[in-house]
């Protein structure tokens, strides 16, 4: 066992956890933030995706001790004061999701994505959400939700 | 070419909301008391084969659970299933019990007895 003490959605959160428990788990079951999915639990299909200081990773490969003295950001940080961040908001403008299972996932790497660059193109788009996946949606939606987030046009 | 159907008044995705803030429950985020916990498990070798499987480790005691919406159509709401729930399940163990151990059977129940005698006649031992 081992104490850890991050801070997860801007609040501190002071566990014991497993030495191999995963963030994922920890994050889903011990914190009962179930916004992150496990989809593949092989770091493959992005559903598990949180940010770690900021970096997409997948919590599915992470240990929970590796968090320690980290931020972590789930889907649910995202929105302040209820009010939905324009990626969430753009996500149902433009319909980027259909069942939503890999929508945390897809909306949290795309907060790392427009983190780092305020205005990708549609290459730079696709490569860096390459790592995502969706089932449902055939991407385009996924891409067009992105871009309006990108370019302001939510919420209207 | 392009195909059109009508729609109606076009209303927004109410389960939006919920999909994008991680706050929609899935089947996977749920806890209930007495819940069952079904698990997959995929054999880390690709291509292996099954050679055998320990029933009283691998397939637990199996439990019918009656889920009552109340909407059928019979008396009391019911509404018959017939062996629609019994379809799926034994074919899978018997194509599961002829991947451990070679013989194919089209008949339940698949009992120790049945399985010692098929094994003996295809050994030619007799029994």
């Amino acid at each position: 066992m081992k104490q850890i003490d991050l801070r997860v959605n801007g609040e501190r959160v002071v566990r014991e956890v497993a030495d191999n428990r995963l963030l994922l788990d920890f994050l889903r079951n011990d914190l009962g933030l179930t916004g992150s999915k496990e989809g593949c639990s092989i770091g493959v299909c992005g559903a598990c995706t949180v940010l770690l200081d900021g970096q997409a990773i997948s919590s599915c490969l992470a240990l929970a001790a590796f968090a320690d003295k980290h931020e972590v950001t789930t889907i649910e940080g995202l929105a302040e004061d209820g009010k939905l961040d324009p990626l969430q908001q753009a996500f149902i403008d433009f319909g980027g999701f259909q069942c939503g299972i890999c929508t945390s996932g897809q909306i949290m790497s795309a907060k790392a994505l427009l983190d780092s660059n305020a205005h990708p193109s549609e290459d730079e788009i696709k490569s860096w959400m390459m790592g995502n996946l969706c089932r449902c949606t055939g991407y385009y939606k996924i891409i067009e939700s992105i871009q309006a987030a990108a370019e302001g046009r939510v919420g209207a | 070419m392009v195909t059109a159907s009508p729609v109606g008044h076009g209303v927004g995705h109410v389960k939006g909301p919920g999909k994008v803030s991680g706050r929609a429950q899935y089947t996977a985020d749920l806890t209930l008391t007495g819940m069952l916990v079904g698990r997959c498990l995929r054999s880390p070798f690709a291509h292996a084969h099954i050679r055998s499987i320990d029933p009283t480790r691998d397939i637990p005691a199996l439990s019918t659970l009656l889920l009552e919406t109340r909407h059928g159509p019979a008396p009391y709401e019911g509404k018959a299933i017939g062996e629609l729930s019994n379809v799926a399940l034994p074919a899978a163990i018997v194509n599961a019990v002829y991947d451990a151990v070679g013989v194919r059977f089209t008949e339940l129940p698949i009992t120790a007895e049945k399985v010692y005698t098929a094994l003996q006649a295809r050994e030619g031992t007799g029994v």
